[in-house]
């Protein structure tokens, strides 16, 4: 079949096995339900390597109008290019190994139907985000994700213990997203306002025949930038993502690791035409040094979190924050390469955890864990992969692309990639601390828990040995010297062609790598004498001091977003209750209600149900006809 | 042509059948008689056929297309009301052939092509109309009802022939077109402004207006519509209606457009008092036909702007409105009646939702297409009605949307209740397979219809 066809059905199938869970998984057995939406992410992904491998130019796949107006139009359109159907490979591949886990960890869930159909749509909104030909799909999307991710956050809404936490923990997301989503909107209104048009390749091809002001690009692209702040978690909208790990875990790995937050991550590359006008120069600066802060500042309080989802939450922030420090510097392929790799390592990562909180009965605090490597063999070598790739061990994937970004960082100033290789080292450190913590030493559990010590069935393991394996060799893809994906990427994405590659000679590319291994074998050591050798332990809230009072205490951002936004927005509220709400509208708009409603009554009055006078009332309307006649002549 | 006499005679053959007492019978003949007066009706597409040496009736597109909707309208409500006819099984025949024989008077109605005809269809279609909104005998609300329609009837009817008369007497013709062609000719004259044809106009609307249920002549509509069985209020909202519409629309359409500029201010008023009476009665309502009553009139009221504006589309969007509003009230009746409430109340529809998630839903599409909500048949036949109208009458249009702000408190209402949760357990609500299949057909109809019919221009 042809690419035409074949697209359409890589984004119905999730639609569809979520409308079928959707409107019949109550009844179908949980089998029917968790395959039926497993099959469908496989069958997409088999179907999305078929288009990779048929794929030459970038094709244009016309739907159907949404609107059409005498000025402009909105078309469910999709432009299928390099960087989309390589997202779509992402997205499905990592997809349908996580809807397998799902299969397994959430065995046990009453909402399993709910659960699967939420996956689903999620899926096809994010596979309408990246797969739409303008910026419209791409909002449709970006907005279906936001939901769907909402609805998956506090999917535990009504657990005893954690459910209101899990509801507000879901809120905190939503609302933090849609400070987001209204950069973007605002953005996006921008862009239809200069251009008129909203397709990528119409606005990138009328920013030469414009030419609209500096001031204009610089707008347009904040808000981009803004709008991506929210979803792909930086500062100042961050805080959400760690909250986020209240959903269940294959939800942590999908979407709060492998897809979603890279939403913003491919908004910024989608519209990279924008974002390398002169314009847009400060738009870059400001992202260049947000990511940095943002990588640093996660990477400093994951540290000292002992939640072993937290841990993996901020190190996804970090990592994000790595990202966009790339794209400030214009190194779009290096970032999408940092996002491949991180898709493979931080899904391994998360299941992995998944893993390990399914065989501790529910228990995510690393101070209870120790010593699961005999209990849960193949979890803990799979993990310890993902650490080593997240690490940057050398040769493992996390290598390479971290590697890449470093050179561009380099290159750039030499102060940004100091900062950048420190956060890398962070990085390394609180992942081995993570893994030497849980995985050695001696269990600290309860004997309870350790009697249901149990290896996960394989269709748990499974996904986490194609990740492992991913993990490994992923780095291959853009090896220096061979460079293929970012050949790759150039190839036919509008406007990469036009940035310039990064020429890296190959002394300096050795001192580089060299610096990055040994950075990381450091950080090795270190995590080893201090958790394995000397037995170290993270210790309880109130007895730690100093700096790692401020990493267990995230860096107070909570607090202080608490006394900077909700308080003075509370004091607001109570405010404009009492002005508005109170004094106007419950005199005025009630009053206007109530004066409606009591007219009604009177009105009713009329209603005699007395046939005289209903007779009479036509005569007085004929009546009124022939006055009206009269005066009429 | 044939059509008329299929459905004639199939009601007359249903009320013979109705003598071996098996209601079954009665409603087979009805239904295949009203299926192939509708196959007939769309046979007649593009071919229009005169009827009677005078031509007295002309089956045009536009009397087609008001046809096959009230026959399918027809249709549901015979459909509807079989559970209750099966237990009076005597008098299934009567009802059944009362029915058709009330629709040949609004295909009559649609068709005429000159004052007499028209005069007769009216009067084919309400006699029948009085008797069975009286059929409830054991219930005295639906005597009521039977003998008030009866009376305002019959008061309306002679104020119509007086008004006929009238017009014979200015313009020397009972046919519409001479009538039209007439004061066409005599513009720029005195004849064509004579105060005979002017009142003769006006009674002529006087009527039309009782018939629709217009302020101020619509005082038995609640009564009659709460009275009367279900069935019947369904039909008498969705066929009498697009009969009297359909009438209304071509007498002024043909006959006196050129007087537009005479009649029109007149009907605005009309409109206006039409749509806040209806709005402000409904908003307190606690019975749901009542409720649905009062809404009639507002959307009465709406539908009126389609006369006013008389453009090249205006009775087509006028269909689309009828055609929507049917559907929706024909489901909602079939609904309440299933809920079996005696006392008629709004809050009988609570905890719909998890007493029976089907009718529930068709009744939440139902009300949010008569409240107006996209992408639903209402919605698109409000908007084609008003953005037709909007150039020639811009304020009233905005009257109108603001009046569609208030409709909603009320459709919402009853929405708000279905999802309620009711405070006595009560039983699961059997649904028979003839109202499953019929309810779906308008939910399917409510859903997709607008979306489709406005992609086509059938006229």
């Amino acid at each position: 079949m042809k690419i035409e066809q074949l697209v359409p059905l890589i984004l119905l199938l999730p639609l569809l096995g979520g409308l079928i869970n959707g409107v019949l998984g109550k009844k179908l057995p949980k089998k029917v339900v968790g395959s039926l939406a497993t099959a469908v992410m496989f069958i997409a992904f088999g179907i999305a390597l078929n288009v990779f491998f048929q794929l030459h130019d970038s094709v244009r796949i016309d739907l159907f109008t949404i609107i059409r107006l005498d000025s402009f139009s909105l078309n469910a359109r999709f432009l299928v290019d390099d960087l989309s159907i390589w997202m779509t490979l992402i997205v499905t591949g990592i997809g349908s190994l996580i809807h397998l886990f799902s299969m397994g960890y959430m065995s046990h869930d009453e909402g399993y139907y709910k659960f699967f159909t939420y996956l689903n749509l999620f899926i096809f909104a994010m596979l309408i985000l990246i797969l739409g030909s303008n910026y419209f799909m791409l909002f449709f999307g970006w907005e279906g994700v936001g939901i769907c991710s909402y609805l998956l956050i506090g999917f535990h809404y009504s657990d005893e213990k954690k459910g209101l936490l899990n509801s507000i923990a879901a809120r905190k997301a939503f609302v933090m997203n849609r400070i987001g989503d209204l950069g973007l909107l605002i953005g996006l209104f921008l862009i239809l306002s200069t251009f008129g048009t909203l397709e990528y390749n119409e606005v990138a091809a009328k920013l030469t025949e414009l030419s609209p002001s500096n001031w204009m690009l610089f707008g347009i692209t904040i808000c981009l930038f803004i709008g991506a702040t929210g979803k792909s978690a930086q500062i100042p909208l961050f805080t959400w993502l760690p909250d986020a790990m209240a959903g269940p875990t294959p939800v942590s790995a999908l979407i709060h690791a492998a897809t979603m937050v890279t939403a913003g991550i491919f908004l910024v590359v989608r519209s990279n035409f924008l974002f390398e006008t002169p314009g847009a120069q400060l738009t870059q600066d400001i992202m260049l040094y947000i990511g940095l802060a943002t990588s640093l500042v996660a990477a400093f309080i994951a540290m000292r979190q002992n939640d072993i989802k937290k841990v993996l939450a901020y190190s996804t922030v970090s990592q994000l924050g790595f990202i966009f420090v790339a794209l400030g510097m214009g190194a779009y392929t290096a970032a999408i390469f940092h996002v491949t790799t991180h898709a493979f390592f931080k899904a391994l990562l998360f299941l992995g955890s998944g893993s390990v909180i399914h065989a501790m009965s529910d228990e995510q605090d690393i101070r209870q864990m120790g010593g699961l490597k005999k209990f849960i063999p193949i979890t803990h070598l799979t993990f310890l992969i993902g650490t080593l790739a997240i690490s940057g061990f050398p040769l493992l994937s996390g290598f390479f692309s971290k590697d890449e970004i470093l050179a561009h960082a380099l290159h750039h100033n030499a102060f940004i990639y100091g900062a950048l290789a420190f956060s890398a080292l962070l990085t390394a450190i609180y992942m081995f601390r993570l893994y030497f913590v849980v995985f050695h030493g001696e269990f600290r559990g309860s004997d309870h828990v350790k009697s249901h010590l149990h290896e996960s069935p394989l269709n748990m393991t499974f996904p986490l040995i194609v990740l492992a394996v991913l993990s490994v060799v992923g780095g291959a893809l853009n090896i220096p010297g061979s460079h293929w994906f970012s050949h790759f990427l150039n190839h036919n994405v509008t406007g990469l062609d036009k940035v310039a590659e990064l020429h890296v000679d190959n002394s300096s590319l050795i001192t580089l790598m060299v610096t990055a291994s040994v950075l990381t074998i450091v950080a090795l050591i270190g995590a080893y004498s201090s958790y394995v050798m000397k037995k170290q332990l993270p210790v309880s809230d109130d007895k730690i001091t100093g700096w790692a009072k401020l990493s267990a205490n995230k860096l107070y951002f909570d607090e202080i977003y608490d006394v900077l936004f909700v308080k003075p927005i509370e004091l607001i509220s109570k405010l404009s209750h009492q002005l508005i709400e109170v004094l106007f509208l419950n005199n005025v708009v009630l009053g206007v209600a109530k004066s409606i409603g009591r007219t009604g009554d009177l009105v009713k009055k009329i209603q005699t149900g007395r046939t005289e006078w209903y007779l009479l009332w036509m005569v007085f309307g004929i009546i009124g006809l022939v006055v009206y006649y009269l005066v009429k002549i | 042509m044939d059509a008329l006499i299929v459905i004639f005679l199939s009601g007359l053959i249903s009320l013979f059948i109705a003598f071996a007492k098996k209601p079954v019978l009665v409603l087979l003949t009805s239904t295949v008689g009203l299926l192939i007066a509708i196959a007939l009706f769309i046979a007649q597409w593009n071919n229009p056929v005169t009827l009677f040496s005078y031509e007295g009736l002309e089956f045009t597109n536009t009397a087609l297309l008001y046809s096959i909707a009230a026959s399918i309208f027809a249709l549901f409500s015979i459909l509807i009301g079989y559970n209750s006819y099966k237990k009076q099984p005597e008098h299934t025949g009567e009802y059944i052939g009362l029915l058709m024989f009330s629709l040949v008077g609004a295909v009559c109605m649609l068709a005429f092509t000159d004052m007499f005809m028209f005069f007769l269809g009216l009067e084919i279609l309400s006699l029948p109309i009085y008797v069975l909104a009286g059929t409830n005998k054991k219930d005295l609300r639906s005597s009521e009802a039977s003998l008030k329609y009866f009376l305002m009837g019959a008061f309306a009817t002679g104020v119509l022939l007086f008004g006929i008369a009238w017009t014979y007497g200015a313009t020397g013709t009972f046919k519409i077109q001479e009538i039209g062609d007439f004061i066409y000719n005599n513009q720029n004259t005195g004849i064509a402004h004579s105060s005979i044809l002017y009142v003769g106009v006006l009674l002529i609307m006087a009527s039309f207006l009782f018939k629709v249920g217009a302020a101020p002549f619509h005082f038995w509509s609640p009564d009659v519509y709460e009275g009367s069985p279900n069935e019947v209020t369904g039909f008498m909202a969705a066929v009498v209606k697009l009969g009297a519409f359909g009438a209304f629309m071509k007498i002024f359409g043909i006959a006196f457009p050129d007087l537009h500029a005479f009649w029109a201010p007149a009907l605005v008023i009309v409109a206006l008092i039409t749509i806040f009476l209806g709005n402000l009665s409904a908003l307190n309502q606690i019975h749901f036909k009542r409720l649905l009553a009062y809404s009639s009139i507002t959307h009465v009221g709406y539908a009126l702007l389609a006369v006013l504006t008389l453009s090249s589309n205006s009775i087509e969007n006028l269909w689309i409105y009828l055609f929507g509003y049917g559907f929706s009230i024909i489901a909602l009746v079939a609904i309440a009646k299933l809920l079996n409430d005696d006392e008629d109340k709004i809050s009988a529809f609570k905890g719909l939702a998890k007493r029976n998630p089907f009718l529930a839903t068709v009744a939440v599409l139902a009300l949010l297409s008569l409240a107006g909500v996209p992408p639903l048949i209402g919605f698109f036949g409000k908007y084609l009605v008003f953005a037709d109208a909007f150039t020639q009458y811009p304020l009233i249009v905005i009257i109108a949307l603001a009046n569609s702000g208030i409709g909603i408190y009320y459709y919402l209402k009853t929405v708000i209740n279905i999802f309620q949760k009711e405070e006595i357990e009560e039983s699961k609500i059997e649904v028979p397979a003839i109202h499953i299949v019929v309810l779906s057909i308008c939910a399917i109809a409510i859903l997709v219809g607008g979306l489709v019919l406005s992609q086509y221009k059938l006229l």
